[in-house]
């Protein structure tokens, strides 16, 4: 498990003051972008303690992100209008069904978890297509309101720091996480999972316990997305959502703390530029992956890590 | 606490195919010291081990282990009853550090202080944060069995621990096994009947699925039928 | 009792039309999967091209079936391309590293499409010989379906054929599976995974050829078809071709069904039969090869 420690630490601080001043461009257009790569960055995170930590290859993670938006459109609009609640209510949703999904699809192998999610999250697609009474269908639901009874975002700058401060609280639990004996876990079967039980540990329960912890996070992604965004609509159950925060995870490198952050980062970055040259992010984010899969498999930052070790043992200056 | 039976196997069966591994095998293990198992390859040997453990099922047949049937039971069950097992090819966190495979087996006890103390008694401090894969042979041999004790059992099981070590190494295993035996019992899996015939109280003779012999080592040295056995290899 | 069986009969054929475009999908990844163990993931993109190659082509030789011809084997080189640059050097490392190269694959193949074709549909016409009907019991079907269907079917027993009955497919069979066996029996199972993938990849090609002309392409149209291959493969049985075959009937069949009489759950529950299925017996119904 290659930890790169004190670094990974400079760079959450650095992308934490970097994010949280962002607005002081007062450029609306930087302040979505880092709105979008905050989302992305949580949905990522989320994803790698599947991908990375527990070696389980999920096509259908954007199952907890779609209902995690849904719920809050239909939450605040039809029951309670407040972002704060609705938030909450997003992650216990998406809490709920991370245990139903997990105990049905959990117990097989990684061939046929990874495909079951992949009908689960299609699933779930379905049901936002076709029942147009809850869900708008097609259309989806608009309009979601941003003023509550106890936080009010109707102003940009006041829906950009609701969005910072549950990126700093995702990030900061997650590192806390990351570091603590669930963390230590729940990696062990991403390094040998047929040893685990001989350790006394239930590959099962510990498979469940990263399920939820990551489809409530993907589910607060989802809110954050629809607070951003105000509308909401099937497509983010599509397994081509499912693709991008493994995308991400692979371009950051998903044996490192920083890696979904750092994908996520070259991620929005490439599909905004590609998109305003010439609608290519497909293509350049698939050359990325193909040079990444064949030079680095860790992703860039397993680049990053080698020429630092490079550096550091061979004394040069570079 | 010699008459204490600690592990009773009745008449266990189990095939692959059309192939029987396990035809019929009962024993049992009472109170502590080595009890060895072994016969030639193919006799079953690490088919009843992996039974025991929960690896495999039997067809027939129950595992009872201090009194209750354990039959079936998932692997991470039986550890965490008691019976800790390593494996004939090395089977570790080969990724991780020697502290944190140690840290992961103690973590199914609840309490992870001991970590440091179980790598002092090992004698792998110098090794504590080096990863496991970069370890010599023998090294690695000993962090398996220090993991498995840290999940506190009460019966220890090693499979062909002395394979492909040199001698320097097998005498470290062997010296650690002469500590551990003093406290639970061990059953050891071995070819090298050097190893096996100077630390076992016990010997178990198997062969084509089925215990052939079971007796103390001059006991077992003096059969007829084991001498055939192994006169053919 | 006057019950009028003609609608149920013409969503069967429909349903059998789309499960020809399926299979020729479901072949290539099921064929591929059996001996490279590989799941590639941009066997329906691939498909896609083949339908824009057939386009193009047209362009130049007026020839409809030459121009599917051709599509077909250059989709099949594109695949050789893609096994011999991109998937070769990863045969050794995680297979998840191979999936996910062929997802890359189709990231770049969907917008390469893109640029080249631009975004809006694309499509080719009939020869005139087959843009006609056939009447039976009163309805007209299209003959152009019928003829994919049987091409098809005609796959099907050409593959099986191949597969079973030649010495080349000896060779495969030995590698299905079970490669370090081929090896040591002196088979290059170097060669022979080339050559299943640009197999796969002629069938992926013939069926854009075969798609494009009854239906327009648009890039992103692997993007959905890819699922419903993907389901068919699944049920069957990784690496199962028979099962594959039928199961490509079973879903383009139910699909059919379901969009005339339930459509408001039609596609929940084509997904809901993929994920019960799988919790239930996970090796497919006809199990895994």
């Amino acid at each position: 498990m290659r930890r790169m420690l004190g670094h990974e630490i400079y760079s959450l601080v650095i992308i934490s003051i970097a994010t949280a001043v962002i607005p002081l461009s007062r450029e609306p257009y930087y302040i979505y972008l880092s709105s979008l790569f905050m989302i992305l960055s949580i949905f990522s995170l989320s994803y790698n303690i599947l991908f990375g930590y527990a070696g389980l290859l999920s096509f259908g993670h954007a199952l907890f992100y779609a209902s995690g938006a849904y719920s809050f459109a239909i939450f605040t609009i039809s029951i309670y209008r407040d972002p704060l609640v609705g938030t909450l209510v997003s992650v216990a949703v998406s809490l709920i069904l991370a245990l139903l999904v997990g105990v049905l699809t959990l117990r097989h192998g990684r061939i046929y978890f990874s495909m079951l999610t992949l009908a689960f999250g299609m699933l779930l697609y379905a049901l936002l297509l076709k029942w147009r009474s809850l869900t708008g269908g097609s259309d989806g639901i608009s309009g979601i309101p941003r003023s509550g009874f106890i936080i009010d975002l109707y102003d940009p700058y006041a829906r950009y720091y609701y969005i910072y401060v549950f990126f700093l609280l995702v990030v900061i639990s997650l590192y806390i996480f990351h570091r603590s004996r669930y963390g230590l876990l729940i990696k062990s079967l991403g390094v040998n999972e047929d040893f685990v039980p001989y350790t006394g540990h239930s590959v099962f329960r510990l498979r469940i316990l990263a399920f939820i912890i990551s489809g409530s996070i993907a589910g607060i992604a989802g809110a954050l997305y629809a607070i951003l965004m105000g509308v909401v609509n099937p497509d983010l159950a599509y397994w081509t959502t499912s693709a991008e925060p493994l995308v991400a995870t692979l371009i950051g490198g998903s044996k490192f703390f920083v890696g979904p952050i750092m994908g996520s980062l070259v991620f929005v970055v490439i599909t905004t530029y590609a998109s305003r040259i010439a609608e290519i992010w497909q293509l350049v984010l698939g050359l990325i992956l193909v040079a990444l899969i064949l030079g680095s498999r860790g992703g860039v930052l397993e680049v990053v890590d080698r020429i630092w070790r490079a550096r550091r043992y061979s004394g040069l200056r570079i | 606490m010699e008459g204490e039976e600690i592990l009773r196997v009745e008449n266990l069966v189990r095939r692959f195919g059309g192939f029987k591994a396990l035809n019929g095998v009962s024993l049992s293990i009472s109170g502590r010291g080595v009890t060895s198992i072994i016969g030639p390859n193919g006799a079953g040997k690490t088919t009843l081990i992996n039974v025991i453990t929960g690896r495999l099922k039997p067809d027939a047949g129950r595992v009872y282990f201090m009194g209750r049937d354990i039959t079936g039971w998932p692997p991470h069950k039986i550890v965490r009853i008691g019976i800790a097992r390593t494996f004939q090819i090395i089977n570790l966190f080969t990724g991780l550090s020697v502290y944190h495979n140690i840290a992961i087996a103690s973590l199914s006890r609840g309490n992870s202080a001991d970590v440091d103390g179980i790598i002092r008694r090992f004698g792998l401090d110098e090794y504590r944060d080096h990863e496991v894969i970069k370890l010599p042979h023998g090294i690695q041999r000993i962090v398996e069995i220090a993991v498995a004790m840290a999940t506190k059992p009460r019966l220890l099981i090693l499979d062909e621990p002395m394979a492909g070590l040199n001698s320097g190494e097998k005498g470290l295993v062997i010296e650690r096994i002469r500590d551990l035996e003093k406290q639970i019992p061990v059953i050891l899996v071995e070819h090298d009947m050097d190893v096996v015939f100077s630390i076992s109280r016990r010997i178990i003779v198997m062969n084509r699925g089925e215990v052939i012999a079971s007796g103390a080592p001059d006991e077992i040295a003096d059969n007829r039928l084991v001498r055939e056995i192994y006169l053919g290899e | 009792m006057d019950l009028d069986l003609t609608p149920v009969f013409y969503q069967l054929f429909v349903g059998l039309y789309r499960a020809s475009i399926y299979w020729l999908i479901a072949s290539g990844l099921t064929i591929i999967f059996g001996v490279l163990r590989v799941v590639n993931f941009s066997q329906a993109v691939l498909l896609v091209l083949g339908g824009y190659m057939t386009y193009t082509f047209y362009n130049l030789t007026g020839s409809f079936w030459l121009s599917v011809a051709m599509a077909s084997i250059s989709i099949g080189l594109v695949g050789v391309a893609i096994e011999r640059a991109l998937l070769k050097p990863l045969y050794r490392v995680d297979v998840t590293y191979q999936l996910l190269m062929t997802f890359a694959v189709s990231l770049i193949l969907n917008d390469a499409m893109k640029i080249l074709w631009g975004k809006l549909p694309i499509s080719v016409p009939l020869p005139s010989t087959l843009a006609v009907g056939i009447g039976i019991f009163g309805r007209t079907y299209p003959l152009y379906m019928i003829l994919v269907i049987a091409i098809g079917f005609a796959v099907y027993i050409a593959v099986l054929m191949l597969i079973n009955r030649t010495m080349w497919g000896l060779r495969v069979r030995a590698t299905w599976r079970r490669p370090e066996i081929a090896e040591s029996l002196g088979i290059n199972t170097s060669n022979i995974y080339t050559a299943v993938f640009f197999l796969g990849c002629v069938i992926a090609g013939l069926g854009g050829g075969l798609v494009i002309a009854f239906s327009p392409v648009v890039p992103g149209l692997g993007d959905f078809l890819i699922v419903s291959a993907f389901i068919v493969t699944v049920i069957a049985g990784l690496g199962n071709l028979s099962g594959a075959y039928i199961a490509s009937i079973l879903i383009g069949v139910s699909e059919s069904i379901f969009t005339l009489y339930l459509p408001e759950i039609d596609l929940l529950l084509i997904y809901l039969i993929m994920a019960i299925s799988l919790m239930i017996r996970p090796q497919g119904i006809f199990g895994e090869r």
